[in-house]
């Protein structure tokens, strides 16, 4: 088996025990679009190994502009890109894929083996939905709200709103607004997703 | 009956449903995280809860993108 040279790299900043709680995680990420995708190639840069990614859509040319895919992926299922990506950084990554939507009636089901879940879905209802099912499930939720258009990036900030339920974003900045999506701004927000993962996982906060 | 509605007390009729205080508020049902009494409520908790004096409601509505 040839060496994995991302772990290789990462046993310079992490102890053995810590690596050893980040690739024991099982993280789920609800969309694979902009927050999705950035926030699971930190995950991955992080060492987190275990995962289960949802997203029904296929690679557009609308999503270069911010979501970890490449021009000659265009029309391909966004999981099936992301995980091609995101080997390249770990091939030793494992993945429970759904290449579909996720409802009201599977998401409990799909992310039955995450500890911690992390909400990036485009659409407000869909976030409630995921969030509304999922309060009650004893997960870690990550989720985020207010993060299109550009500048005051200081704004996205990280609302603690109980133990296990983090909402990140200005609350207020929505593509219904007119706004576009653009890169920084979901960088900022998908980053501050994985690093609350990474912040749990090792420090349990 | 008073309620803590996000931090501040508010005065509001008796036997008043979750759902009708969403509505007069202008919060969008399908939109609207409602955080009742320091607990998320299901979509189903939503359409069904009667609010009584004394609870403490937060409600955060979301944007989208991503």
């Amino acid at each position: 088996m040839p060496e994995n040279l991302l772990k290789k790299g990462l046993e310079r900043y992490f102890s053995s025990s810590q690596l050893e709680k980040i690739e024991n995680a099982h993280i789920g990420i609800a969309g694979a679009g902009g927050l999705g995708s950035n926030c699971a190639v930190n995950l991955v840069r992080s060492g987190f190994k275990r995962f289960c990614i949802a997203d029904y859509d296929l690679v557009e040319p609308s999503n270069l502009n911010r979501q970890f895919f490449f021009a000659d992926q265009i029309g391909r299922p966004k999981v099936e890109a992301l995980v091609e990506n995101l080997k390249r950084i770990n091939p030793d990554i494992e993945v429970k894929m759904l290449n579909g939507r996720l409802t009201a009636e599977n998401v409990e089901e799909f992310f039955g083996d995450c500890s911690i879940v992390v909400e990036a879905f485009d659409c407000a209802a869909a976030k409630i939905m995921l969030i509304e099912k999922l309060s009650a499930s004893g997960k870690i939720l990550i989720a985020a709200s207010g993060l299109a258009g550009w500048g005051a990036a200081d704004d996205i900030i990280t609302r603690k709103l109980s133990d296990k339920f983090f909402l990140i974003g200005d609350s207020t900045s929505g593509i219904e607004s007119g706004l576009p999506p653009c890169a920084p701004r979901v960088n900022v927000a998908s980053a501050k997703q994985a690093d609350i993962v990474l912040s749990h996982i090792l420090e349990g906060k | 009956m008073e309620i803590i509605f996000n931090g501040k007390s508010l005065d509001i009729a008796p036997d008043t449903s979750l759902a009708t205080f969403m509505g007069k508020n202008n919060l969008i049902f399908e939109h609207t995280l409602i955080e009742l009494n320091g607990r998320i409520l299901s979509k189903e908790e939503k359409l069904e809860v009667q609010l009584a004096a004394g609870d403490t409601l937060a409600a955060f509505t979301l944007v989208s993108g991503g």
